[in-house]
């Protein structure tokens, strides 16, 4: 199903960022062109504000040796605090204190030619960042992680001064997101209420 | 700051208050040096912890008082009920400011009184009153503070233990009131309000009215200095953006990604519902329910970071502070709740009763482990801490800590060193972590190797990260680093600013120095941070601690922690190296 939102306060769905969302790239490309690609993160964002990065719950040191291959899970997290913040920076002198679960280039086999589908989640300020720019050009997301979120953050329904759009039609009815399919993905496609 | 104020409790006739002048083995000194120094020197290591031998020793930082941003940490120090070895926990809130413009270096608590007798004290300006009240007995935290308001006014602050401190259970802390009067800030680990307790004393009103802000002996290059400090601050990632917006509970996921997030009393590394309980979860439903102070707000005058807010209820009443991260932690993943509001409510009866969030937390977790409630069950979570609060025969058991409730109920899976529970982050992920926690001398503690890098502070060289070895060295550089910024009474948040950028190190530097007329190095700090853990491992080995005591407990070597299926692997031998210096 496709779901079309305008809403008088984006921020809303930043969580969304938090359960993962569905992107597709270049197989076989490294992190940081797949990113690109897939989700318009530029290198230079990614290298000044993206400290944190993880493939597959993993933290990564050097992102130009991971590659993205089809079922991955990368997650984007900007500076933290903390002394846990600070071993699982990207590169960071503290490195050795997560050394078990540092991300280490292992033979996993050539990559798949085509597009690759990987989950990204977006932590913190980066989803604060890149969500409104994802959000207007459209996420894929599981349905059941959409009705659930929906189901949580929506319970009285679609908030006054917002509209949705499920498949080109006006979302009604009460609990409305019933009406969404639980199964496969759903695009979601998320704007600002014009002012 | 060049007094004393001592005040025995059991003194014939009464408790008797009596000030001296700073004594040259103290000089230099704040917060945890200061607390660590008087109970290392003054209170014999196998005395009882709430026996009149013990002190309560309550110390501002060395800049505590004065214009310097971020100086608003209190130190309280103590032999502890839970470890048995020496304590210190902080806070931030008000008094530290007000005791400083006292002019105190540190107030402490000797004796204790004859009978039961509970008393308040008023410390103002050239005035100390110690007067008995048992009308306060078992006040919660916020009554109490209510009380206090009606007399005092609310220009004053309070240092004050809930009914938890009064039983003496180790799990009690000390709350120190914030910016709005509201006990909220917590010295919370260790047992420290159960000495209080111990003493007699319910309540510290500290008024700093007709004193003036403490002055630097070189004002204008204090001002200077304090300024870059505070654009450090504010131009920084961490300080200046992601705290602000997030709070502590920015690490929620961050951590659970990581597969560190301990779950269901250390079961595994991920909670799959974390999401509902982050930062950026969290700090969303604060701005949408609004209220003043609700995402960002700071603990104490001072605070340039602002990472504490206030947390409103579904119908805009205030419940409590915003929940710190290892508060999310302890009563989210570790109990397997994942209801914001049932957290909040219980962080808002931890303060009210005086509970340390941590230890509290970790203890419902393993009374669930025990079948005592089920995990994810949020309402009986909170029966269990009103059970604490009560005092009934389960609540005396829980609100003595994890170690005591995994005893009594047989549980092999109880996170604890040196029979202090375990904060929000598992060992067998972070390694590094396993190592402080397992070596501090404070038991498992996420505070006592912060991120207060070598290559600022120099204390041990590089370290190679490829090195299996290398998170032991790091381990005790982070250690010796901590022990000294915490001497200087300091938020540790500033630790991420002063780590990536030197001029803002400097410039915490240049703060202390110009406002004493020092001139210290980055070498002087590393030597007062090893001065101060040399006192604590030294009265510890008196109190009968030994290196067995230097090891996490034995199901983090033998239950692989999902999802990446790891164990802790830091050889015994190796954690026996971290304080050889």
């Amino acid at each position: 199903m496709d779901i079309d939102w305008t809403t008088t306060r984006l921020s809303r769905f930043f969580p969304l960022f938090g359960e993962g969302v569905r992107i597709e790239g270049p197989g076989g490309a490294g992190l940081p062109e797949f990113l690109l690609q897939a989700a318009g993160i530029d290198p230079d964002y990614l290298a000044r504000r993206v400290q944190t990065v993880f493939l597959n719950g993993r933290p990564v040191d050097d992102l130009s040796r991971a590659e993205v291959r089809p079922g991955d899970r990368i997650a984007l997290s900007a500076a933290l605090p903390g002394l846990a913040g600070a071993v699982l920076r990207r590169g960071s002198a503290l490195a050795a204190m997560r050394r078990t679960i540092t991300w280490e280039e292992a033979p996993r086999g050539k990559g798949a030619a085509g597009l690759t589908a990987a989950t990204l989640l977006l932590f913190n300020l980066v989803a604060s960042e890149r969500g409104p720019d994802l959000l207007a050009r459209g996420v894929s997301i599981p349905a059941a992680t959409l009705s659930a979120f929906v189901e949580r953050n929506f319970p009285r329904g679609v908030p006054p001064g917002d509209t949705v759009r499920i498949d080109g039609r006006p979302a009604g009815g009460d609990p409305w997101w019933r009406g969404l399919s639980p199964e496969g993905l759903h695009r979601l496609r998320v704007r600002p209420a014009p002012a | 700051m060049d007094k004393i104020l001592r005040i025995q409790m059991g003194a014939e006739g009464g408790p008797k208050a009596k000030t001296e002048p700073l004594p040259a083995a103290y000089a230099g000194l704040g917060g945890r040096g200061l607390t660590s120094a008087i109970i290392a020197h003054e209170v014999p290591p196998s005395c009882h912890p709430l026996s009149e031998d013990n002190k309560l020793v309550i110390a501002p930082g060395l800049l505590s008082g004065s214009a310097a941003a971020m100086s608003g940490r209190i130190s309280i120090g103590c032999k502890s009920p839970l470890t048995g070895g020496i304590k210190e926990a902080n806070a931030g809130g008000m008094p530290a400011q007000m005791l400083g413009r006292l002019g105190y270096a540190a107030v402490v608590l000797e004796g204790k009184p004859k009978d039961d007798t509970l008393y308040r004290i008023y410390l103002g300006k050239d005035k100390v009153e110690i007067r008995p009240d048992n009308s306060l007995k078992g006040l919660g935290n916020y009554a109490l503070a209510e009380k206090m308001k009606a007399e005092y006014g609310d220009k004053v602050s309070l240092i004050s233990i809930g009914p938890a401190g009064e039983m003496k259970m180790a799990a009690a802390s000390i709350a120190c009131t914030d910016m709005e009067f509201r006990p909220t800030r917590h010295a919370g680990r260790g047992g420290v309000g159960a000495v209080m307790g111990a003493k007699g004393v319910k309540v510290i009103v500290v008024d700093d009215a007709g004193c003036g802000v403490r002055r630097p002996k070189d004002a204008e290059a204090f001002k200077e200095a304090n300024k870059k400090f505070v654009e450090g601050l504010r131009k920084h990632a961490v300080t200046g953006q992601g705290l602000p917006a997030y709070g502590t509970n920015v690490l929620t996921n961050v951590i659970n990604e990581a597969g560190a997030y301990p779950t269901k009393n250390f079961m595994w590394g991920r909670f799959a519902n974390c999401n509902k309980i982050s930062g950026e979860t969290q700090a969303e439903l604060e701005n949408a329910r609004g209220g003043e102070g609700s995402a960002t707000h700071g603990c104490h005058r001072g605070c340039v970071i602002r990472c504490s807010g206030t947390y409103y209820d579904k119908d805009g009443a205030y419940l409590t502070k915003q929940p710190e991260y290892e508060t999310v932690w302890a009563f989210g993943g570790n109990c397997g709740i994942d209801d914001l509001d049932a957290i909040a409510t219980l962080d808002r009866l931890c303060d009210d009763f005086g509970l340390d969030t941590i230890e509290t937390g970790a203890t419902v977790a393993v009374a669930m482990e025990a079948g005592v409630a089920a995990f994810g069950d949020a309402p009986a979570a909170i029966r269990l801490v009103k059970e604490i609060g009560a005092g009934t025969p389960l609540g005396r058991i829980l609100g003595n800590g994890a170690a005591v409730t995994g005893r009594i109920y047989g549980v092999e899976r109880v996170p604890v060193v040196k029979g202090q529970a375990m904060p929000a982050y598992d060992p067998r992920g972070v390694q590094g972590i396993g190592v402080t926690y397992a070596t501090s001398t404070m038991g498992a503690d996420h505070t006592a190797g912060y991120a207060v890098a070598t290559n600022i502070l120099g204390v041990g060289g590089n370290v190679n990260p490829l090195r299996p070895e290398g998170q032991v060295d790091l381990s005790r550089n982070l250690q010796i680093a901590t022990a000294a910024i915490d001497s200087t009474g300091m938020c540790l948040f500033i630790a991420f600013a002063i780590m990536d950028q030197p001029e803002t190190f400097q410039a915490l530097v240049d703060l202390i120095n110009t406002f004493h007329g020092l001139k210290l190095t980055a070498d002087d700090v590393t030597a007062l941070g090893k001065r101060v853990l040399s006192l604590e491992r030294e009265f510890n080995r008196k109190a009968g601690f030994t290196q067995a005591m230097d090891r996490l407990p034995d199901f983090f070597r033998k239950e692989k922690l999902p999802p990446h299926d790891v164990v802790f692997q830091v050889k015994d031998e190796d954690l026996d190296r971290v304080f050889n210096w």
